[in-house]
């Protein structure tokens, strides 16, 4: 219980100063260089997390973070100073993670098409062990939009208004689509343990 | 298991549950205690409330982002907020509704009733402002959500085929088809164009939008502005004549406007992919 204690502390620790990230963003939008390096220095761990828990390889999720980071400097002036930055910034991520999906089915595709089939076509995520490779393997039996939502609450830490910003979506969706897939990783997390 | 102990895990389930929606809650006390002798119940728990292992960024990737983005910063100006882009929009397709109506004439006017006219002319207003709101909100990634865009087209699609359904007659057209066929191409030939130079308008805000919703917009604001000239300029006034031959284009704009748009998006994969 004290390790749950711990890691709800993490968490929160996480979370403080997104009160500066509007004001960092003003800054980068006027070009500030200490900006935007302080910006990859406090947004590229959660966003790294959200596509490295995506059933991608480590490289291909830090090459998605790239991508997005290149697609948020190429939006930056989308962003309004009267709104939050993380679901700006999420769905953002969102398309990237969407779009290196589909550029790695095409891929995989174009693939089969020229060679024999490859052997395990699934990509093998390297989280590190200590339980992450579990949650790789329970959030790859839902639905993507199910697990989206999941990776933005569970994994990237973000509220219900958040993630229903980020999405595009409504609180009272997401809230569904989160206990719909909460329920599904309850039973097969009961039916593994 | 006993049936108490099920019906305590229902509700430790229940307590999660709640607990998804407001992260940093802490649990009752009842449930710690369940939590102690309900190794399934210990096992959920810890994957709700435990951050999953941290995924740290190198400090060489980090840098390498920096760099690269240091190298291209120059200040921007950030977009207007969605209602001054909206009112951006209304006031373009005003522009050039009323200019293209200066130069196509407004021989359409002199057939129509005074209900015929105050009637279409809400419906094309109700469907610029609509369609510039829709427009303004996808530049805004992350903004709060709207009414989505392929709803917009379908209420704003079935007021239209109503709305002119009543206010006009049933009649048979007063023109051939080949007569009826020049008005859907003079009105592509308006929508062609406003599409292409709202798409630049729009351009800087593009990488981060989705391209299929944004083109069935860009379209939906193009093939408007076509029908709204033509309402006024056409002299058949006719339910069937309007419906077929210039409120159709709407939806072939709109069609265009997503398909390019999703070919656009396949390009780009296809070029970085």
């Amino acid at each position: 219980m004290t390790e749950v204690t711990a890691t709800s502390a993490t968490r929160q620790e996480e979370r403080t100063g997104e009160g500066e990230l509007p004001g960092l963003m003003a800054r980068y939008q006027r070009g500030e260089a200490a900006a935007i390096e302080e910006l990859v220095r406090r947004l590229s761990a959660p966003l790294l997390r959200f596509f490295s828990f995506s059933q991608v390889s480590m490289s291909e999720a830090e090459d998605l973070l790239q991508d997005c980071w290149l697609r948020i400097h190429r939006s930056r002036q989308t962003y309004r100073a009267s709104e939050p930055v993380l679901p700006w910034i999420f769905a953002i991520a969102r398309h990237t993670r969407l779009d290196g999906h589909r550029r790695r089915q095409r891929r995989m595709f174009r693939e089969v098409l020229v060679a024999d089939p490859p052997e395990n076509p699934s990509h093998v995520p390297e989280t590190g062990g200590d339980g992450a490779d579990d949650l790789v393997d329970l959030l790859g039996q839902l639905p993507e939009s199910q697990r989206e939502v999941i990776l933005m609450l569970k994994v990237s830490g973000m509220s219900l208004e958040e993630v229903a910003r980020a999405t595009a979506s409504s609180v009272g969706a997401i809230k569904q689509k989160a206990h719909r897939a909460y329920a599904k990783l309850r039973a097969l997390l009961a039916k593994e343990r | 298991m006993s049936v108490d102990a099920v019906t305590t895990c229902k509700r430790i389930d229940a307590e999660f549950d709640r607990r998804f929606e407001v992260p940093t809650t802490e649990i009752s006390a009842e449930a710690r205690n369940h939590l102690a002798s309900c190794a399934r119940c210990r096992n959920l728990y810890r994957w709700i409330a435990e951050q999953p292992a941290a995924t740290g960024v190198s400090s060489e990737l980090s840098q390498r982002i920096q760099s690269q983005l240091v190298a291209s910063l120059e200040p921007v100006k950030p977009v207007a907020s969605i209602q001054v882009s909206g009112l951006r929009f209304m006031a373009i397709f005003l522009a050039f509704a009323v200019g293209l109506a200066v130069m196509m004439g407004a021989a359409g006017l002199r057939q129509m009733t005074a209900e015929q006219f105050l009637g279409s002319g809400l419906l094309l207003a109700a469907g610029a402002v609509l369609f510039s709101l829709s427009l303004a909100r996808q530049m805004a990634p992350g903004s709060k959500r709207g009414i989505p865009t392929w709803l917009v087209m379908a209420l704003f699609g079935s007021a239209a085929l109503g709305g002119i359904a009543l206010l006009f007659p049933w009649r048979m057209p007063g023109t051939s088809i080949g007569m009826s066929w020049k008005c859907s191409l003079r009105e592509l030939a308006i929508a062609a164009p406003a599409g292409v130079l709202l798409w630049l308008l729009l351009r800087r805000s593009a990488p981060a939008l989705s391209p299929t919703a944004l083109g069935a917009s860009l379209g939906a604001v193009s093939g408007l502005l076509a029908v709204t000239v033509l309402q006024f300029a056409c002299v058949y006034q006719e339910a069937l004549h309007l419906l077929l031959w210039h409120w159709s284009v709407l939806a072939v704009s709109s069609g265009a406007g997503a398909l390019l748009g999703r070919l656009s998006s396949r390009f780009t994969l296809g070029r970085t992919g």
